[in-house]
């Protein structure tokens, strides 16, 4: 008994160093999360046409890919201006025209023929982490490279939708499209 | 002391635990964009595998499953799919099935790549050793167990393969891999990929192996064949050398078109006896040099015509040839695919298509295999489907009908229906249920050739025998009714489980039991006809559990196992009982951001292979294994690896294959591969 006691405390013990340690170990970050929080930074550095900023509604901030699930309802206690992010996740294409801003993860590839033409010319940013989202006619697509999340930017398509993105986006890009 | 262990095990488990935790709280919200670019990824390859939603038995090996494994072929990369019976006869030769039936032609498999049918028309089944590619630009290899013949077409009867390579777009820049081992005796494989100009992306492959022969043991044959066998050389070793490409463009907004192409040329080694009228022993012993080689072109038109509507047309033409000791064979196919996915209200997700395909072949007979027909034949498949896919209530109850109808030159037409049910009880729990009938439509061997199956010596009563199985022109579809229950549930966000059970209910199938005598030879000898019939018939089922547990993001377990039970009666005399039981455990551990470490251990249970000699039932053993996959990034574009396959068992028997063809045994094997992208 006395041992098991004892033990308990040493795992306890354990335990806890675990706790604090471990997560010290590396400053590495889940590509998930980073994905999602990228999203909403694209969106914050978006000029909104003048009548959606007029709007009272929540910024609805869309996206495809279960395993997005938990990383995009960290968006959900946001603000971008002076309305609160609503996120919603999506199956399909046909509730694409509530969103403000929608996600597509590289699993969905065989909806973006749909889901392009679903969008072209309305003031709806997409970003997605598929390779060659940009060439295909998405805004922004996200590249992993060396361990590191980098961005490539399809300014014709913004310019089409009426969005403009801020210069300070702009620098930080890997690739404009102009 | 065990009490300890427990609580030890628990401690860890917290450990592992509170790591997620802590690192799902910190926020990466709250950094600028220019903190975010600056934050190393930890799982760039992972995905995170969440349950398929669909209303199906589906397993999904995906291109890191096929990186972890150290896969050099398609068959490799099969091995430890819960429910499919994957073993290898010789160094070239697989047979593999799903819930039973399995065979070097096992003809209840649906295998596809890039939407192009790899299922040879001729002897049915799958030449598995001429179906490559770069395991590299694998993307997934999705596996359907049970029938879905309403959207995929005959013969899916027993489950669809569906192999799918990656977009061009994801394999850009380069990519080579150098490799060697024992059995693995040398294999290369390079990759190219590119931006051909602002809408356009493609690669290259060319890729290369050569493998050394299995060991032959002389306990594998009956007494008959122990004798004269000796002589004869037993090398089964392979060469194969493969090139190919893709090309991806967008046309416009919604609009797509993909083209593919490749060739490939094959040499094996090859040991075979098989009937001859000489004696003493009526049997010929030969070794032989088989070549093979094909080659195809896809092309697939994709195009948005509104958000809810989109078609796609898909064209190709394969061809395929083979130059074995006992037969020739060409194949020349054209396919043609047109399918449409269409919305319909909030509540109808519609898919309709037709297909047409025809193939032209050419047969080259030897003395045990003849035709009736010309050498040359050829045959039309005409093919419609409609899918509906209906919410019943939202998020919560979906139905699914669907039913192809088929017109095949052998067998007329030919209705294949399906009806699903999914209800998602709530976020955690998913039940569905699926009946189907599905046709497995004859070969040109069941219609129109005769293969002499063995010659029985003469003696006192008898002059020498020659037996042949011969086709039939009346020769019709073999027919299952399916019925399937599944079961999924994710009790925790790191815990996942996924049951199948199945009843399939077996009608028409292939018999062999009515024989004619030709007595114009004799008496030098007589031949005896056995006419392929479909008097046979007889039900299995089973029983299929997968499991999975992500202890960490940097360690995960996964358990697969399957139990199936035939009810064949005693007169089968076509087909293999897959093993009773087949169990794998799996292990993914990234020791530390450069090494990985992946182990598999499996057990399949004693398997039965009809003897084609005598028709009697041979047992193979049961076995057990493991493979040991050790992964070191030396940089982050140098990779080195070294796998140890089917460890801790001797030298066994996987399989035998039917007619002519020698046992050999499957040993423990090593291999190191170097991969580096540029």
């Amino acid at each position: 008994m006395k041992k098991t006691s004892f033990s308990r405390k040493l795992l306890y013990s354990l335990w806890v160093m675990g706790v604090i340690l471990l997560p010290c170990t590396s400053m590495a970050q889940d590509a998930f999360e980073l994905k999602a929080a990228l999203t909403y930074n694209f969106a914050k550095f978006t000029q909104w046409p003048e009548s959606r900023l007029n709007e009272t509604s929540a910024w609805e901030i869309c996206y495809f890919g279960n395993q997005y699930h938990d990383s995009f309802m960290g968006l959900s206690n946001k603000k971008l201006a002076t309305q609160p992010v609503t996120v919603i996740q999506l199956s399909d294409i046909s509730k694409i025209e509530q969103c403000d801003v929608v996600f597509i993860d590289a699993n969905s590839r065989g909806l973006t023929h749909r889901l392009l033409l679903a969008v072209e010319n309305k003031a709806i940013l997409t970003v997605s982490d598929i390779s060659g989202f940009e060439m295909q006619g998405g805004m922004i697509e996200i590249v992993e490279q060396d361990k590191r999340l980098y961005f490539k930017v399809n300014m014709q398509v913004l310019e089409a939708s009426g969005l403009k993105i801020s210069s300070q986006v702009l620098k930080l890009a890997l690739e404009v499209k102009r | 002391m065990l009490k300890l262990n427990i609580t030890f095990y628990t401690a860890l488990l917290g450990v592992f635990a509170s790591t997620n935790s802590i690192a799902a709280e910190s926020n990466s919200l709250d950094l600028s964009l220019q903190e975010l670019l600056n934050v190393e990824v930890t799982s760039v390859s992972k995905q995170k595998q969440p349950l398929s939603n669909s209303p199906a038995a589906i397993y999904v090996v995906t291109s890191e499953n096929i990186h972890n494994s150290g896969a050099t072929s398609i068959p490799q990369a099969l091995r430890d799919v819960p429910g499919l019976h994957v073993a290898q006869i010789d160094s070239q030769k697989w047979a593999i099935s799903s819930r039973g039936f399995n065979g070097r032609y096992n003809n209840k498999l649906l295998v596809l790549m890039d939407g192009r049918t790899l299922y040879s028309p001729v002897f049915s089944g799958v030449y598995w050793e001429v179906q490559d590619t770069l395991m590299a630009d694998i993307e997934r290899i999705e596996v359907i167990r049970g029938p879905s013949a309403a959207m995929w077409g005959a013969n899916a009867v027993n489950g669809v393969i569906n192999i799918i390579t990656k977009h061009s777009a994801d394999t850009s820049g380069g990519y080579a891999e150098l490799g060697a081992g024992d059995y693995e005796q040398g294999f290369a494989g390079f990759r190219y990929g590119s931006t051909l100009s602002d809408n356009a992306t493609s690669r290259m492959y060319v890729k290369g192996h050569n493998k050394d022969s299995l060991e032959h043991d002389q306990q594998d044959l009956g007494d008959y064949l122990v004798g004269p066998s000796t002589s004869v050389d037993k090398d089964n070793d392979w060469t194969h050398l493969q090139v190919g490409g893709r090309v991806d463009i967008e046309l416009e907004t919604g609009t797509s078109l993909m083209l593919s192409s490749d060739w490939y040329r094959t040499q094996m080694q090859q040991t075979s006896y098989y009937p001859t009228l000489v004696g003493p022993s009526y049997l010929e012993y030969n070794s032989d040099e088989v070549n093979s080689d094909g080659f195809n072109l896809l092309s697939k038109f994709t195009k948005a015509l509104s958000p809810t509507s989109q078609y796609s047309l898909q064209t190709y033409y394969d061809y395929a040839k083979r130059d074995d000791d006992w037969y020739g064979f060409s194949s020349e196919t054209l396919d043609i695919d047109f399918q449409h996915q269409l919305l319909l209200g909030q509540n109808h997700n519609i898919v309709w298509g037709l297909g047409y395909r025809f193939i032209k072949d050419d047969f080259d007979p030897s003395t045990i295999i003849v035709s009736s027909e010309s050498a040359s034949t050829r045959t039309n498949l005409w093919s419609t489907f409609v899918r509906d896919e209906m919410t019943l209530i939202d998020d919560e109850l979906w139905l699914t009908l669907a039913t192809r109808v088929e017109h095949f030159d052998y067998t007329g037409f030919e209705i294949q229906p399906n009806i699903r049910l999914m209800w998602q009880l709530n976020k955690k729990n998913n039940l569905w249920a699926s009946v189907a009938r599905a046709i497995r439509t004859p070969s040109r061997v069941e219609n129109n050739l005769s293969v002499n199956a063995q010659n029985i010596p003469p003696s006192v009563e008898s002059p020498l025998v020659s037996i042949w199985v011969a086709g039939n022109e009346n020769y019709q579809s073999e027919e299952i009714i399916s019925y399937e229950l599944g079961y999924r549930v994710t009790p925790a966000k790191k815990w996942s489980f996924d049951s199948t059970i199945f009843y399939n209910d077996y009608d028409q199938l292939r018999s062999a039991l009515n024989s004619t005598t030709d007595f114009s030879t004799f008496p030098n000898y007589i031949s005896q006809y056995l006419t392929f019939e479909n008097d046979l018939k007889g039900h299995n089922y089973g029983f299929e559990f997968s499991s999975m547990w992500a202890a960490t993001d940097d360690l995960q377990f996964k358990l697969n196992y399957s139990f199936i039970q035939n009810e064949f009666g005693e007169n089968q005399s076509q087909n293999t009982d897959a093993p009773e039981h087949m169990l794998s455990t799996m292990m993914d551990w990234s020791i530390t951001d450069d090494i990985d470490l992946n182990l598999v251990w499996r057990f399949m249970g004693d398997a039965y292979v009809i003897n084609t000699n005598d028709l009697s039932t041979k047992t193979i053993d049961s076995y057990h294994g493991l493979d040991i996959g050790l992964h070191w990034a030396v940089t982050p574009d140098v990779l080195l690896s070294a796998f140890g396959k089917n460890l801790l068992h001797p030298a066994h028997l996987e399989y035998e294959g039917e007619n002519y063809q020698f046992p050999y045994r499957v040993g423990p094997s090593y291999y190191v591969k170097a991969s580096l992208t540029f």
